[in-house]
């Protein structure tokens, strides 16, 4: 028993000693960083009238469960519509349709002047059967891709095969953006389009009308999850800037280079994240050819942009979202952890942050907890170690908030002392994560095991 | 359970817990009040500096008429922008958005009050975040004075590790009507200060004609410089002899410098380029050649069309697809080439060249015309069967959908008669 007590209070003496020394250097770092209003290169203006601008595709795949709503024209459309309004010069949009609705169907054919056209495509990467093809009459740079259901890896796979464009990205039809959303998603891989082969940007999570007018716990949840968002940008800012490789943010939109896709052979059908699985594929890629290289030969990006903004989820599929993550970041650790050369920080940042974190701060609460329950120490103790998980999240918010302010699309005066007086608050919401977290690592564990059963059988 | 029920001997290790937790959390709550009340007092210095500057330029622009001199204007604005901070001016004359005027009014107070020595200071170099967005806005902002530095202090930051700073002078010397942002900007083209796509974007912007400056470098000895060159020649068309030189290159030994080439002949040539783009169709390189075949569509010249065709079973997909496009882009005039292809041995040649038919409107003006037929021609029918047949399931499915609810039951006879059995598609 004393062992167990003493081996229970060194670690939670470890986890506090870790969780002290991220927030006080991401605190410092941030307050170094300043409020500064961030101003963007002028050669984005140059990139967008340039002849040199470099093509890309974007992918956005539809499906029956996209849900619109109820009276309104389909909503696929206006999101097409946005997509084809980005104020870029050289892109094109494939559609993926698989099984929408049959009312969206009809909306999309009728809106776009779809036309059946056969079109002779590589199939550079194995995917459901595709049924039709169709091209805008209305807009040359449309084309939609009648296809069998699938997973969203095995339909971004279809893309990539019917893509022409060096670079590929994929679009959630739910993300509003502004036009410019695009030209600032491929700023960094124009500056270097050999070296890079994907670029993340992020997608802002933000309240919706009804969740801003719904009751407390939904305004709360709702508030939390934007937070979760702008720490996640200032990780970006702060940590991953001059990262030399990249894991993107749990929502954003990734800008990948077309044939290190195909050559990496697409896109995990399996992977619980398929963004985050080939991330960690291309970079093992690009390290394993030459580790003692520096990894500028074909590295990810992880950059502060914003591509857009999308809005905040229900407690369930909040929930839901939280075991994918974390399911989805112990697959991808085999693969990411025998990433080497100059990337090893990147990888060392993921771990930080996709595990490391969570982990200690549920430790610090949980262990002391049990230790109150066993009477080893006080309750007193125990609501200590909460306070102290949730202040030291909520300077975190703070400092988040101060980066987030210098950037277009700030917070109103008001909203901003609300956002910071609620941000210790969101311990709540962080325990949800938790469970769910656990809940993520559970279904990895089994996977594990039936793998290893089946290996050995 | 109460801390008094505890034994005596508490254990050291929950002593020290105790601290420990005391502290970091009386630590913790301290630091986010403190963060957060500078995050509220930095929101209030912004909103004030944002309400000091809104209040200027109003004035600045509701006295536009009134006071021509600039001496006048900043009479004007001295008084509201006295408790202005320096940093506030300056983001505000680099600020692009604010009328050429106002920030003409806005740098002369930034002068006449920080001095310009300042400015040549943050521009010359930085360490911190801070410092580098001061920097970047005094590059700007010493442009926009037209200082006697600026020329050597933006060559300095396109050598600087920070892509931010690099972009932002590039930027800059690609606008500048300066020749020497020109001679900086070739500098650090020959010797790679920056990645060449960045450099060579900032020189096709350049306001000034530039055929002159690049044609030496058509001949230089690092590849990467030859092919910018004779991709950013391509903008001059009426230089003399530019036509016959690109053809030459268009011989590089370096395939990307040849693609280029033909790249701009496509762009500003004739005959010259016509007979450069065909002779690249046989490049042993992919690239070379699908540009070629674009080069030929840009210059349409459907008389090369059979040249063309030939290139729909290439061995490398993108030509195949620069083939169809380039064939779609001559016109419905070469159907005649086209239907050569439709029994090629080659499965591609055929799908390839049935594609093109339906994209040119080709295939479907035939089917329209004998599904209304009564006694369809045999050689007609023949076509299309042969048509049909090299675009496979999927082009006819779409041929039925395309024509239509009136249409459609007719075409569907019409290609069940040819020997087409499968033909579901959605009607």
């Amino acid at each position: 028993v004393t062992l167990v007590r003493v081996l229970l209070a060194a670690s939670i003496v470890a986890a506090w000693g870790y969780l002290v020394g991220l927030t006080l250097a991401v605190v410092v770092r941030a307050l170094r960083e300043g409020g500064r209003r961030a101003t963007r290169p002028d050669d984005e203006d140059a990139l967008s009238e340039s002849r040199f601008a470099m093509p890309v595709t974007v992918l956005v795949r539809i499906t029956g469960d996209d849900r619109g709503t109820p009276g309104e024209p389909a909503r696929i459309n206006t999101a097409i519509a946005s997509v084809l309004g980005l104020d870029y010069p050289a892109f094109d949009v494939i559609v993926l349709a698989e099984e929408p609705r049959a009312s969206d169907w009809a909306a999309l054919k009728s809106e776009w002047a779809l036309e059946p056209r056969e079109f002779f495509y590589r199939q550079s990467l194995p995917t459901e059967p595709v049924r039709m093809i169709y091209k805008s009459a209305r807009d040359a740079r449309l084309m939609v891709v009648d296809k069998a259901p699938g997973t969203p890896g095995e339909a971004w796979n279809c893309g990539v095969n019917f893509a022409r464009s060096r670079f590929v990205t994929i679009v959630d039809p739910r993300i509003d953006f502004e036009p410019d959303a695009l030209l600032h998603a491929m700023a960094t891989p124009t500056r270097d389009p050999g070296g890079i082969v994907a670029a993340t940007s992020h997608v802002e999570t933000i309240p919706s009308e009804r969740q801003r007018t719904g009751g407390i716990g939904v305004r709360l949840l709702a508030t939390f999850q934007y937070m979760a968002s702008l720490r996640s940008q200032m990780e970006s800012r702060l940590l991953w800037r001059n990262c030399l490789g990249g894991f993107g943010p749990h929502d954003g939109v990734v800008v990948w280079r077309r044939d290190a896709l195909v050559a990496a052979g697409g896109f995990s059908t399996a992977a619980a994240d398929p963004d985050l699985e080939m991330l960690g594929r291309l970079q093992i890629g690009a390290t394993q050819s030459d580790a003692s290289a520096p990894a500028g030969g074909s590295r990810a990006v992880r950059t502060a942009e914003v591509f857009g903004r999308r809005d905040a989820l229900s407690f369930g599929d909040w929930v839901r979202a939280a075991a994918t993550r974390q399911l989805a970041a112990l697959q991808a650790l085999p693969a990411i952890t025998s990433i080497r050369g100059r990337a090893r920080r990147a990888v060392a940042y993921f771990v930080a942050s996709e595990i490391v974190t969570p982990f200690a701060s549920a430790w610090v609460v949980g262990a002391t907890t049990v230790s109150a329950l066993a009477g080893w120490v006080s309750w007193r103790d125990a609501a200590l170690a909460l306070l102290f998980v949730s202040f030291s999240r909520a300077s975190l918010d703070a400092v988040a908030l101060l980066l987030r302010e210098a950037t277009p699309h700030r917070s109103s005066r008001d909203g901003l002392g609300r956002l910071l007086l609620s941000s210790p608050l969101g311990i709540v919401a962080s325990g949800a994560a938790a469970c769910a977290r656990a809940s993520g690592v559970r279904t990895a564990v089994a996977a594990w095991r039936a793998d290893r059963r089946m290996r050995l059988s | 359970m109460p801390r008094a029920s505890l034994p005596a001997a508490v254990p050291i290790e929950m002593t020290l817990l105790d601290v420990l937790l005391m502290s970091g959390a009386s630590a913790v709550v301290v630091l986010w009040a403190a963060v957060s009340l500078y995050v509220i007092a930095v929101d209030d210095r912004r909103t004030r500096a944002r309400r000091i500057l809104a209040s200027a330029i109003e004035t600045i622009e509701a006295n536009r008429d009134g006071y021509q001199s600039l001496a006048d204007r900043l009479d004007l604005v001295r008084p509201g922008l006295a408790r202005a901070s320096r940093e506030l001016i300056m983001s505000a004359v680099a600020d692009k958005d604010i009328g050429g005027s106002t920030r003409e009014v806005l740098a002369a107070y930034l002068v006449e009050r920080w001095g310009v020595r300042g400015l040549e200071r943050d521009a010359e170099a930085h360490r911190t975040a801070r410092e580098k967005w001061r920097r970047i806005a005094a590059l700007r902002i010493l442009l926009t004075l037209g200082h006697p530095s600026n020329m050597r202090l933006l060559a300095g930051a396109v050598r600087d590790n920070d892509d931010d700073v690099a972009s932002t002078a590039l930027a800059l010397l690609g606008d500048s009507a300066d020749p020497e942002a020109v001679d900086i900007l070739l500098q650090a083209l020959r010797h790679r200060q920056q990645p060449a796509s960045r450099i060579a974007l900032a020189l096709d912007r350049s306001p000034q004609h530039l055929a002159d400056r690049l044609r030496p470098l058509l001949g230089d000895a690092d590849p990467v410089v030859r092919r910018w060159a004779v991709t950013l020649v391509g903008r001059y068309p009426d230089v003399d002899g530019i036509e016959h030189e690109l053809a030459a290159a268009a011989d590089d030994v370096d395939p990307g410098v040849r693609k280029a080439a033909v790249q701009s002949l496509g762009h500003i040539g004739d005959t010259v380029a016509a007979a450069a783009a065909l002779r690249l169709l046989g490049d042993p390189v992919p690239f070379v050649r699908a540009a070629a075949l674009r080069a030929i569509a840009a210059l349409d010249r459907d008389d090369f069309a059979d040249r063309v065709a030939g290139l729909l079973g290439d061995h490398d997909w993108w030509v195949r697809l620069a083939a169809k496009q380039c064939l779609e882009s001559l016109g419905p005039d070469i159907w005649p080439v086209l239907v050569r292809r439709l029994d090629d041995p080659d499965r591609f040649v055929r799908n390839g060249a049935a594609e093109v038919f339906q994209n040119l409107g080709v295939l479907d003006s035939f089917i329209v015309m004998e599904a209304a037929t009564a006694d369809p021609a045999d050689r007609r029918i023949a076509l299309l069967r042969s048509v049909a047949a090299a675009g496979e399931l999927r082009l006819t499915d779409s041929l039925i959908e395309r024509a239509g609810s009136a249409l459609a039951p007719r075409i569907r006879s019409l290609l069940s008669a040819m020997g087409f059995q499968h033909v579901g598609a959605a009607s």
